[in-house]
């Protein structure tokens, strides 16, 4: 073998042959380029001629260049030539391999594994027998070493994969003892592992030991610590040296299962350190989110960290006692509770004697009143260890207070027990602040106390509280206020009990006594707290202990993929799992094993906060080291033979030229496709990998044109059928519409939108405009629950047959089947014939009529409630608007103009004057889906009347 | 005018069309004596014919049947009625359809062969209407005949080609004043051409030399290292700088016409040139009167 750097020759023997190049040279100039044959009946006369210029001309030195280049290169190519070249083994008898394998060779495992199979390669070639050893095997370790055919060892390691955990260096101790010589191969890590250095001293003592380290060693990633909100993630490297910039990307759950990408950041690495710090800033919303953060380009196990929820999130128990809970969202507490806690906690909702159960840190109580003395003692002993018990005022506490201190005057008590599960002692009865009957305005915040956990906030102004519950007045009142009206008077106390603590809200969580809960303010207040209370939960070590056996979840593989593990993975004893990452071990997410623990799952890290990353130990003297390239062995045989393979054609090409046979357009076409052909098969293949990366992400934040267009002006939808004929008229109606109500109306409605209830939002509309016709497909279960949130949410579906005209007397049109098909899952609610009092015919024009093309048929709107006049008892929800319209009318037909403004369809027997009548309806209608029903009101009653009698 | 004649439905249209220019050609006959095949020209002298000429008084010897006994009625004497000597003469047509005729170049619109045919039928066509008795040499109608199936049987002649490099015009027996038109690029053995033409001569008959060239073989665009080779790859010649042998081949070129036209003169000929590049009809022109032209003297 003949080398030169990287460019080695295995037959050089063969480059003799390029002595010959001159001798080839002086051949080649003698030899005329091939004439070329022309037919010419002239010949005869040109015979006899004296042809003067008899002697062969000479060949261009350009193709004689072009014709000893080609011999060159064949020359060359049966020389061999191979690019980085590789290690050729030596020695002979039992060749030993030994690799790492574990999580610091993710990276480069391919170079790894080639390297490793090359020399099995050539130990199979010398019919060598081969015992190959993987370091990080789980497997008991081997007595003796058992040699086997080196075709037998190479078929185990292109199998294999790195493992995600550390080698276990003393593993091969007692084979290597029981070995009397060895001749070695050991391809490494890189890094210092317990042991590393007797490995190698053992191994180099025992016969020839060639080490084979890697180029750069891995990267990792230690946990991330949370400092002053932000979180902060170090890169680790085991040597120092050029600067590096390692990029980090933080995953989270994607809404679709998968994963998406959330924040990216850069860990500077200077010259002279061996960490370097990224500070990944993300809203709290999507820092909880965060699943994963890994370094990119790295992949193995150590630089990867797993997020569990019991880390980043603490969990929140709610119990609420309010009454008529799910029926009108918006006035329970519950859901300003939600709101609140979601940016900041994991929340549970569940029954007093539950919450306690569910190993959360804080507990929530919402108006709980009364609580029996078993809970009562259950919920001190859990304040006591620690816990955070909130409590919100409300009728019930109030009652509750109330009740007590009405029994404790009976009792004659002259002081009252205090409550220990309130901060301070409450007075029976609230008050109320600015009610009809009161004197006092409503009460806005005083600024908060310097030694309460709101102490940095703002208190907005406009934040008014109008009913309370009172705390007695005592000596500790005033250390226990945490927040205060402007009167003094407290709104948010709290005490210590035990380890844990106290707090009460003196409003309720719902806006019924304070608009607290509406404001930015609250979301703050409750991050507060939440961030305030004690994690229970102890370091990963304590929490896995905590757990009798742990059942895999999610694991991570040596390339530091987060692989999902079946049902049937083996469970891993609580006390193990403790010590952290083991061979057998890998770090992944592991979920408790028995369902009935709390069922936060636990994230196990391989690289915690006392790993140190240290670079290997100099190798004994004596061991051959090398570096892996990670550059494969390149022949460079085949592109030599095709490069002398194009030339000759080229030659071909230029002969004919040169003979004037070959025209010179022709000719450089040609030459031109064998360019374009070189060029192509030596472009790199890769485009692919980097493309992807942009668009996910693109579509984080991105927004649809035309949902961004619904939300930011009226806009009337119609449901897309699938029939484009209908589609058109529906869209060419709404447009009628709109302009009609732009002209006459106070709104002012853009261009009508499709929507396809299958996938587009729907909360953006108000009125929804939906032909039935034969063609749609059945709604799916996403749709039908959208559909009826739109239409609980305040909606007005507009549900039109088009078939009036097609019925004769009461029977149903012909599509009444159709709309019993797609709408029937809806949860519409019962409906009547509009009754000719109905708002929808004077919410702003007096009409007698809904017509469309057609007239005549019924239009079923939402049964008036029965509850009659007593409007209390009966949930009004919606403003009482029916959340539909059915009809057969074929409004859209009578609405929809053309381009020019000019109406598209003929009317039915009502002519012009019908038409208008329709678009009275449709202004109507609109007016009825954006303003309700205040039309219906009393009040203007009588002036309808009267204009009803004109 | 048709680029190509292929074949002798459509070399005859192109023919007939290219000699519908043209009046009917007569050809002038010249020995009237010597002659004895009847055919439309009055050869102004009595003999076999249908057209009357004269009364000339019986002689002994005459039959009795050929006495005119109506006009010796009117008088005393005996009258003999003659009819005039009507008699066609022959035109025998050599179209060389050698594969040296095959020869076209860029420059030119059509072969010579296609455009030799084409102006051999031609002539044939104007010949046959003026009722010439026509022979094509070298092909299946080599014996002179009169009439519509000569003519198709000339055409399909003339638009087979034949195999061989070069052509020469074939020997025949001719008849004494009969006329012969050859058509070729005279590209053969000279010898042979001229032994051809001298034996035509020699039996007393007239004609005309047509050559046809390509103005490739005229002007010889060549340069470079080429082997010339003619159509049948028979003979060759190979040079390394065809340019310089331009002047040598078309000094050579004019000497050959040179002998060609002497040689054409001294027998009574005439001879003439026909580019492929040029319009066919001034060539067909030159034909019709030399073929109708009484002979120089």
């Amino acid at each position: 073998m003949l080398t030169f750097g990287t460019l080695a020759f295995l037959q050089p023997l063969f480059l003799a042959a390029l002595l010959a190049l001159p001798i080839l040279w002086l051949l080649l100039r003698a030899v005329p380029p091939a004439p070329k044959r022309e037919r010419f009946p002239g010949v005869r006369i040109l015979i006899g001629l004296d042809d003067r210029e008899r002697t062969p001309q000479r060949t261009p030195w350009w193709l004689l260049l072009l014709r000893l280049i080609a011999t060159a290169f064949l020359i060359f190519a049966f020389a061999d030539p191979v690019l980085n070249p590789k290690p050729r083994l030596g020695g002979s008898g039992p060749l030993l391999v030994v690799m790492d394998g574990g999580w610091a060779s993710g990276s480069d495992w391919a170079d790894r594994r080639e390297a490793a199979l090359d020399f099995i390669d050539q130990a199979a070639a010398a019919d060598r027998p081969v015992s190959f050893q993987r370091l990080s095997d789980p497997t008991p370790a081997p007595e003796q070493f058992s040699f086997q055919t080196a075709d037998a060892a190479g078929r185990v390691v292109a199998a294999l994969d790195p493992l995600p955990w550390a080698p276990d260096h003393t593993r091969l101790d007692a084979a290597i003892e029981a070995a009397e010589s060895l001749d070695a191969i050991y391809l490494h890590d890189g890094l210092d592992h317990p042991g590393a250095t007797d490995l190698a001293d053992r191994l180099a003592a025992k016969g020839p030991l060639r080490m084979i380290g890697p180029a750069e060693t891995a990267l990792a990633l230690a946990p991330p610590r949370i400092e002053g909100g932000d979180m902060t993630i170090s890169v680790l490297r085991a040597e120092t040296g050029d600067v590096l910039s390692a990029r980090l990307a933080a995953f989270g759950a994607a809404q679709d299962g998968g994963e998406r990408r959330i924040a990216f950041a850069d860990a500077e690495l200077a010259a002279d350190t061996l960490t370097g710090d990224a500070l990944i800033e993300l809203p709290l919303e999507l820092r909880n989110a965060v699943a994963r953060i890994a370094i990119a380009g790295q992949p193995h196990a150590g630089a990867v960290q797993l997020f569990d929820d019991r880390w980043k999130r603490r969990s929140v128990a709610l119990v609420s006692g309010e009454r008529g809970r799910g029926e009108q969202p918006l006035l329970e507490g519950l859901t300003y509770l939600r709101a609140a806690l979601a940016p900041h906690a994991s929340y549970q909702e569940a029954a007093l004697e539950d919450a306690l159960e569910l190993n959360v840190d804080v507990i929530i109580l919402a108006d709980i009143g009364r609580i029996d003395v078993s809970a009562e003692t259950a919920l001190l002993d859990w304040v006591e260890s620690g816990g955070l018990l909130i409590r919100f005022a409300g009728p019930q506490l109030a009652a509750a207070v109330a009740e007590q201190s009405r029994l404790g005057r009976l009792a004659g008590a002259p002081q009252m027990t205090p409550d220990p599960l309130l901060p301070t002692t409450l007075r029976g009865g609230g008050r109320a602040l600015g009610g009809a009957l009161s004197w006092g305005a409503p009460q806005g915040l005083r600024s908060f106390p310097q030694d309460s956990p709101f102490a940095d906030l703002a208190a907005p102004t406009e934040v008014t509280v109008s009913r309370q519950v009172l705390a007695e007045p005592g000596p500790e009142l005033s250390e226990r206020i945490w927040a205060s009206l402007a009167d003094g008077t407290p709104l948010v106390t709290a005490a210590p009990v035990g380890d844990g603590r106290i707090a009460l809200f003196h409003v309720t969580a719902s806006p019924a006594w304070s608009s607290l809960p509406l404001s930015g303010l609250f979301v703050e207040m409750m991050g507060r707290l939440v961030a305030a209370a004690p994690a229970l939960a102890g370091g990963e070590a304590a929490r896995a202990e905590s757990v009798e056996t742990w059942r895999p979840e999610r694991v991570l593989d040596g390339y530091g993929r987060l692989e999902a593990v079946g049902d049937d993975a083996a469970p891993v004893d609580g006390a193990t799992l403790a010590n952290g990452v083991a061979p057998g071990i890998a770090p992944g997410v592991y979920s408790p094993a028995t369902e009935d623990v709390g069922g936060a799952s636990l994230a196990v890290n391989l690289i915690t906060s006392e790993t140190i990353l240290a670079p290997r130990a100099a190798p004994p003297a004596g061991v051959f080291v090398e570096t892996l390239t990670g550059t494969s062995e390149t022949p460079l045989k085949p592109w030599l033979l095709t490069a002398a393979m194009a030339l000759l054609l080229l030659d071909i090409l230029a002969a004919l030229f040169v003979a004037g046979r070959l025209r010179r357009s022709v000719a450089s076409l040609v030459v031109g496709v064998i360019l374009a052909a070189g060029v192509i098969s030596d472009a790199p293949p890769a485009f692919a990998q980097s493309s992807t990366e942009t668009t996910e992400d693109a579509d984080l934040f991105a927004v649809d044109p035309a949902e961004k267009r619904a939300a930011l002006e009226t806009v009337l939808g119609f449901v897309t059928t699938g029939d484009p004929r209908v589609d058109r008229i529906s869209e060419a109606g709404l447009l009628g519409l709109s302009a009609t109500l732009n002209q006459r109306t106070a709104i002012e409605p853009g261009e009508p939108a499709a929507v396809d209830i299958e996938a587009d939002e729907l909360a953006l509309f108000a009125i929804l405009y939906w032909p039935i016709t034969a063609t749609q497909p059945e709604l799916s279960d996403t749709a039908v629950r959208r559909m009826n949130a739109f239409m609980r949410s305040g909606g007005l579906l507009i549900i039109d047959t088009r078939d009036t005209h097609e019925t004769f007397g009461s029977a149903e049109g012909p599509n009444a089947r159709n709309l019993r098909r797609l709408v029937g899952r809806l949860d519409l609610p019962p409906l009547e014939q509009t009754p000719p009092d109905h708002v929808l015919t004077r919410s702003f024009y007096l009409i007698d009529a809904l017509p469309g093309r057609w007239y005549g048929g019924p239009v079923w709107v939402e049964a008036a409630p029965q509850g009659g006049e007593d409007g209390q008892t009966v949930v009004n929800a919606n403003d009482g608007v029916s959340p539909v319209i059915i009809g057969g009318h074929d409004w859209a037909g009578a609405w929809a103009l053309d381009e020019q403004g000019a109406p598209l369809f003929p009317m039915g027997r009502g002519g012009e004057r019908q038409r208008e009548i329709a678009y009275r309806f449709g202004v109507n209608a609109a007016m009825y889906a954006f303003t309700g029903n205040y039309k219906s009101d009393q009040v203007h009653l009588p002036a309808l009347l009267e204009r009803l009698g004109n | 005018m048709a680029e190509v004649a292929a074949n002798p439905v459509t070399l005859r249209r192109d023919a007939e069309a290219l000699s519908a220019t043209l009046p009917p050609l007569l050809a002038q006959a010249e020995r009237l004596a010597s002659t004895v095949v009847l055919g439309a020209h009055g050869r102004r002298r009595a003999g076999m014919g249908e057209t009357f000429w004269q009364y000339r008084p019986a002689t002994p010897g005459d039959a009795a049947s050929s006495i005119d006994w109506r006009r010796s009625a009117r008088s005393d004497q005996l009258y003999v009625r003659q009819t005039e000597w009507e008699a066609a003469q022959t035109v025998w047509l050599w179209c060389d359809r050698c594969a040296s005729m095959s020869y076209k170049s860029r420059a030119a619109q059509t072969d010579k062969r296609d455009r030799a045919a084409v102006l051999a039928t031609a002539l044939a066509i104007l010949l046959s209407r003026g009722g010439e008795r026509l022979a094509a040499l070298g092909t299946d109608a080599a014996r002179p005949a009169i009439g519509e199936s000569q003519m198709t049987r000339i055409a399909a002649a003339f638009s087979e080609p034949e195999d061989d490099d070069f052509g020469a015009p074939p020997a025949f027996e001719a008849v004494r004043g009969g006329r012969a038109v050859f058509v070729s690029d005279f590209f053969g053995d000279e010898q042979a051409i001229l032994a051809g033409v001298n034996a035509a001569a020699s039996q007393g008959v007239d004609g005309l030399l047509l050559q046809v060239v390509d103005p490739a073989e005229e002007t010889f665009p060549f340069d470079g290292r080429i082997v010339f080779e003619s159509m049948r790859g028979l003979l060759n010649y190979e040079t390394d700088r065809a340019k310089a042998l331009r002047e040598d081949y078309i000094k050579a070129l004019s000497a050959r016409r040179d002998r060609l036209a002497d040689a054409a003169r001294r027998a009574g000929w005439r001879f003439s040139v026909h580019r492929t590049s040029d319009a066919p009809t001034p060539a067909l022109l030159w034909l019709s009167q030399g073929i109708s032209q009484p002979r120089n003297g």
